[in-house]
């Protein structure tokens, strides 16, 4: 079960939901974002007939897989990552690049325009020392070079924002918008880790609900962060999230919380929480623990106990929990999360808080620490009356 | 207190002659109306093609434009991608039709318009299914609500639009809103930019990239990177240039229907002139008796220039209320014009501009006050004893006749200076009316003189004294005189500017149609290309039996430096020699163009750039900038913004377009083109592309319609100067008439009969109206030469050879004549019915 699929497929069809009136009029960041819509009201249904879907597990080959799956609706490459520079300036950065599929044929047409293909991608720098957070979002059609996933060579781009494969497995990023950049080098430093069921992620008790999902959790990265105030040689760990699916978010369910952290003792924990209207977590929530040696531990929902601590109130309305306690008893793990930056939300065309946070606690009867990302989303809008 | 009397004995008076308040007010209203209704359609027109422009432009500060070909879509991935270059967007255009409705077709990349922001905007907000068909179904097309309005479609259904000759069915999945900007959306039809290059067969070609560039250095550096990835051919323009570009071809047509609007309102100077006159005149014994009651020249004055206010703003704003009602009706015709001519427009909504309400009452108010000046000034600044005296006033104004006549002679000699030292349009214009003024200055005098003159050659009493009569009254008649002699001259001007001009093109259609049938793909519109011939088409048609040889055709706009060029390719089958009439050339010019030696430029485009044979012009090829000699000039009066004509095979050498806009047809038998254009027309039917054919007789009667049609609204405004000219004359004997009444009534009274008054009456208008018509007949030559040689030439560079239609010349003298008579009719009627008895009582 893996609700960061669901949790990104809801991001993704929602952004293609409400992109239109964004879109079309410009997409002003300023723009308010849809709070009038439930995600559930939005996602829940059925699955448009006619995409593939995740029914059974696959398996799965790379770097083939690394490439676009046109025949589903949704996929992503989601990168996030904390650096530091030669001066131990701090900085997180995400670049993610979504795939949807308005229809699940694309018909021979003759205009090298013509596309059933649409590209969107977010691109954000957190500027942890001087508390400055910039974000940027576009959209592309998959049509012409403008957009697109390849192989061979491995390629995933929008415009002039790029992910390509390295030889040695890893990633080259590069991004650029209004005086921000990035030019980064990505190593595997672990095995890709296969979600869920070997890779395939059940969202419900229905066939079809579900998508396939592999991540890279700890990607050695170096290179050069460029900021309007001028360029960091850096270097850390960032984190790779690939998935893609056809279905869509159950109607009970209000947003979900996902955090990927990267430990100093060379453990990753990757865990999300769906939320559902009621308040209460759905039994789909699950995560995974990876040890130092890449092997992978699935987390059921319930040997994962997640506490709200602290909450940060957005200038936009809405209210996030920034602080988090976070405990597997099964494995010893114990964390406090506490964000490197609060104002790390994100106005595009849905409003979600993503940004670089820090751990601290005991694994194993030893203190740790480290670092990661944290997604948080269903809280840009005010709470309805008659909700929780 | 005396003022306060003056000023209700001055009301009194004007109720007592509504006549005459009538035909003030009207003269002022028409000649107003019609500068404002000019300038009501000039400036809807104008407006209608900036807002388009600005709704197609967006907020573009640049645009990257391609050659005839269009330009390829790859740079614009290069811009993105290579570049970076984020405020950007591709534009495919296209004009197509949709029952009685002319579209506009803008094909874009929705996804790429939210970086662009483009005045669209707000019109553009869709919901999500929306977008999602407008991008993946091929026929998907949104609509101006307005227009579908008028087409009585609704969202969800389905229309067929006829583009560049084949007809599509779309699905009409949303409509264009937006109440600020309706008028600017009216008539578009926005599609996916796939969907739009397959409906028109443009695939793998953009009409132009839009660009927002940032202001100063960074705008400066981006540009010059930009250029480095121009493909040869392409080129950056800014999106103002462009507009302007546009708008520039059609900028001597707006300057001369103002120029005729002027006219118009000239004329109406006159009649206001003469009404003033006659009112001041017909109160001189009133401002006698009120002067010598005590009030002072200084109020009289001033309660004269009131009154002429009051009037002259009454008047003035009937006539902006007229302007506009004429200006709805000559905006259809302006944009008619517009279309065949010049690009395609859709005005959807009149809007008087504060200015043009503006110009039209500072033209009423201030004409008025102009035209009113003397007559005010004369009747204040005489004495209270001479003001009660008539002979005095006939005195002084044979005194004035001969300073006018002094003045006109000035006044001519200072246009006619004008005329030689400028070359501008506007000059040309300024010379033109004050010839005009002056010409018209003189006949006063001459009429004088000429009355005096027929006067001692007529045998009869009464028709002496009726000529005696015209001389005494100079101040009336000889204004009455030069005023139906202007519109009389302007007239028969522009009808032999017309004659010739048409005949010119008459004759030059005649030598340039050669072939039996011309075949052509309807355009598209695109303001790069004309339409394309679909080449199996092409072939199929030339396999037809009985053509003996073919020309082919291909029509492009280029656009270079912010200027547009039309380019003609030619391409001429073996056994055809190119025969286009030329003004000037090189000797062997035509075998130097087969070779390929260089190209023609037609005449307009001579002229406008001072270019003759030996020169060289510079035009923008796919392979960059070239130069190429010129060979020639040909007379061409179907390109006002001028063209070049090259060789086809020099074109291909120069340009990658191979597509072929229209045929020449030479045939075996012309007496069997109908059956040939029967059989091409069952080929273009299987072929699914709708095409032109027409006999070399069916274009030229087109083109003359399109003549016919364009000069129309001249013929409109010249009906409208003819018309007040005939009020001017009206008012003008009516108070002649009147003022004579007290010696007709004498005449009566001496045994003269009713008849007689009406001979004395009929042959002094007979004798004005005459001489009127006779002098208007240098006066109008003069004219139409001046119209031909330096209105004609400035505006658009056309010479045409003078044909003087003698029919019209006729026609001038016996309008003259009838205008008068009839203008003779009422005040004639009116004097005989009245007794002698009462006239003579008023004394």
């Amino acid at each position: 079960m893996n609700a960061v699929s669901r949790a990104r497929a809801c991001l993704i069809l929602l952004f293609l939901s409400f992109m239109t009136p964004f879109i079309l009029p410009g997409c002003d960041m300023s723009a308010p974002s849809p709070d009038n819509g439930e995600l559930g009201e939005l996602l829940g249904g059925e699955i448009e007939p006619g995409f593939a879907r995740a029914i059974t597990p696959r398996t799965f080959h790379f770097p083939e897989d690394h490439g676009a799956h046109p025949d589903f609706r949704n996929e992503w490459w989601y990168f996030t990552g904390n650096l530091e520079d030669t001066d131990s300036r701090r900085f997180g950065y995400q670049l993610v690049i979504f795939r949807t599929a308005l229809t699940p044929e694309a018909l021979p047409r003759r205009s090298a325009w013509a596309t059933n293909q649409i590209y969107m991608a977010h691109f954000a720098i957190s500027d942890l020392e001087a508390g400055h957070f910039r974000y940027f979002e576009r959209f592309a059609r998959g049509a012409l070079g403008l957009a697109g996933a390849t192989t061979d060579p491995l390629r995933v781009w929008l415009e002039d924002w790029q992910i390509q494969g390295t030889e040695d497995g890893g990633w080259h990023l590069r991004a650029r918008a209004d005086g921000h950049a990035l030019d980064l080098r990505l190593s595997p430093r672990k095995p890709v880790v296969l979600q869920g069921a070997a890779g395939l992620s059940r969202k419900s008790e229905r066939p079809g609900h579900a998508s396939y999902y592999y991540s890279q959790t700890r990607l050695a990265t170096r290179g050069t962060l460029t900021l309007p105030s001028g360029a960091f040689t850096v270097a850390g760990l960032s984190w790779l999230d690939r998935e893609w699916s056809s279905s869509a978010l159950a109607p009970d369910q209000a947003g979900w919380d996902w955090f990927a952290l990267q430990l100093d003792d060379g453990y990753d924990l990757m865990f999300y929480r769906l939320r559902r209207k009621d308040g209460s977590m759905d039994p789909a929530s699950s995560g995974t623990l990876v040890d130092p040696a890449g092997r992978a531990r699935h987390l059921r929902q319930e040997e994962v106990r997640l506490e709200a601590l602290g909450h940060w109130r957005s200038p936009r309305g809405g209210r996030y929990p920034l602080r988090w306690r976070i405990a597997v008893p099964s494995h010893d793990l114990a964390l406090e999360i506490t964000p490197l930056l609060e104002a790390q939300e994100l106005d595009v065309a849905v409003r979600y808080w993503e940004g670089a946070i820090a751990v601290q606690g005991r694994h194993a009867g030893r203190p740790v620490s480290g670092r990661g990302y944290m997604e948080l989303t269903g809280y840009g809008r005010p709470p309805r009356p008659g909700g929780r | 207190m005396p003022a306060e009397l003056a000023q209700r004995a001055g009301w009194r008076f004007l109720r007592r002659h509504p006549w005459q308040l009538s035909l003030a007010l009207l003269g002022i209203a028409l000649g107003v109306a019609v500068v404002t209704a000019v300038q009501l359609a000039n400036d809807s027109a104008q407006r209608a093609f900036m807002l388009s422009m600005e709704t197609v432009n967006g907020r573009a500060t640049h645009q990257i434009v391609g050659g005839p070909g269009g330009l390829d879509e790859d740079l614009y991935r290069h811009l993105r991608v290579v570049l970076g270059l984020r405020e950007s967007s591709p534009v495919l255009e296209a004009y197509g039709r949709s029952g009685n409705e002319a579209l506009h077709l803008l094909g874009i990349d929705p996804l790429a318009q939210s970086d662009m922001a483009s005045a669209m905007r707000p019109a553009l907000t869709v919901e999500g299914d929306t977008l999602t068909e407008l991008l993946t179904r091929p026929d998907a097309a949104l609509l101006a609500a307005a227009t579908a309005a008028r087409l009585g479609l609704a969202e969800g259904d389905r229309f067929t639009v006829t583009l560049g000759g084949r007809t599509r069915e779309f699905h009409l999945v949303g409509l264009l809103h937006d109440p600020e900007s309706a008028a600017a959306l009216d008539g578009l039809l926005v599609m996916d930019i796939a969907a739009a290059q397959e409906a028109t067969g443009l695939t793998g070609v953009l009409s132009w990239i839009d660009l927002r560039l940032p202001p100063a250095e960074a705008g400066e550096a981006l540009l010059r990177r930009i250029h480095d990835l121009l493909p040869t051919g392409a080129q950056i323009v800014t999106a103002a240039s462009r507009s302007a570009a546009q708008l520039q071809m059609s900028r001597a047509f707006h300057t001369n229907l103002t120029a005729m609007s002027l006219l118009a309102l000239l004329v109406g100077m006159f009649l206001i002139y003469n009404t003033m006159n006659f009112l001041t005149l017909q109160r001189r014994r009133q401002l006698g008796i009120l002067r010598l009651l005590g009030v002072t020249q200084r109020e009289l004055l001033m309660l004269h220039l009131r009154e002429t206010c009051l009037l002259a703003l009454g008047a003035t704003l009937l006539g902006v209320a007229g302007g506009v009602i004429l200006g709805e009706g000559l905006l259809a015709l302006v944009g008619r014009t517009l279309n065949d001519l010049y690009f395609q427009l859709t005005v959807a909504e009149t809007r008087l501009a504060p200015a043009t309400l503006a110009l039209g009452v500072a033209l009423g108010v201030g004409g008025t006050l102009l035209a009113a000046l003397p007559a005010m000034l004369e009747a204040t600044a005489t004495r209270p004893v001479h003001a009660l005296q008539r002979s005095r006033l006939e005195d002084h104004s044979r005194w004035t006749a001969r300073h006018l006549t002094t003045g006109g002679v000035l006044l001519a000699l200072l246009g006619a200076v004008l005329l030689l030292a400028g070359s501008s349009l506007m000059m040309g214009f300024t010379a033109l009316f004050l010839i005009m003024l002056g010409i018209a200055a003189l006949v006063p005098q001459v009429t004088g003189q000429a009355a005096r003159l027929a006067a001692r050659l007529l045998p009869g009493l009464l028709e002496r004294l009726a000529l005696r009569g015209i001389a005494a009254g100079l101040s009336r008649t000889g204004v009455a005189a030069a005023a139906l002699m202007l519109a009389l001259a302007a007239a028969l001007g522009v009808s032999i500017m017309i004659a010739s001009f048409r005949i010119s093109v008459a004759q030059w259609l005649e030598a340039s149609l050669h072939a039996d049938l011309y075949v052509a793909a309807p355009g598209l519109g695109t303001s790069r290309t004309q339409g394309a011939l679909d080449p199996d088409l092409q072939q199929a048609i030339l396999a037809l039996p009985g053509i003996r040889a073919h020309s082919t055709g291909r029509g492009v706009q280029l656009e270079r430096e912010g200027e547009l060029i039309e380019l003609f390719a030619l391409g001429l089958s073996p056994g055809l020699s190119p025969r286009y009439p030329l003004r000037e050339a090189l000797p062997g010019v035509w075998e130097a163009f087969r070779a390929g030696r260089g190209v023609l430029v037609s005449e307009p485009l001579a002229y406008a750039r001072g270019l003759a044979p030996g020169d060289s012009i510079t035009l923008p090829t796919d392979r960059g900038d070239r130069h190429f000699r010129i060979l020639g000039v040909y007379y061409d009066y179907g390109n006002p913004g001028g063209q070049v004509l090259v060789d086809r095979r020099l074109y291909e050498a120069h340009f990658r377009d191979r597509a072929v806009g229209g045929l020449g047809l030479y045939l075996e038998n012309p007496a069997r083109a109908g059956e040939t254009a029967d059989a091409i027309r069952r080929l273009a039917a299987e072929h699914g592309q709708a095409l032109r054919i027409r006999s070399n007789q069916e274009i030229r009667r087109h083109s003359l319609a399109i003549f016919d049609r364009t000069f129309t609204i001249t013929q409109v405004l010249r009906l409208l100067a003819v018309i007040v000219a005939f009020l001017a004359v009206f008012s003008a004997l009516l108070a002649l008439q009147l003022e004579r009444g007290r010696e007709q009534a004498i005449l009566r009274a001496s045994g003269v009969t009713t008849g007689g008054i009406w001979r004395i009456t009929l042959v002094q208008t007979g004798f004005m109206g005459l001489l009127a018509g006779l002098l208007a007949l240098p006066m109008g030559m003069l004219l139409s030469q001046l119209l031909i040689h330096v209105i004609n030439r400035r505006a658009f560079g056309w010479t045409m050879t003078s044909h003087t239609p003698w029919e019209a010349l006729g026609a001038t003298v016996v309008l003259g004549l009838a205008a008068a008579w009839l203008a003779a009719l009422y005040p004639a009627w009116r004097q005989t019915r009245q007794p002698p008895a009462r006239a003579l009582r008023e004394e």
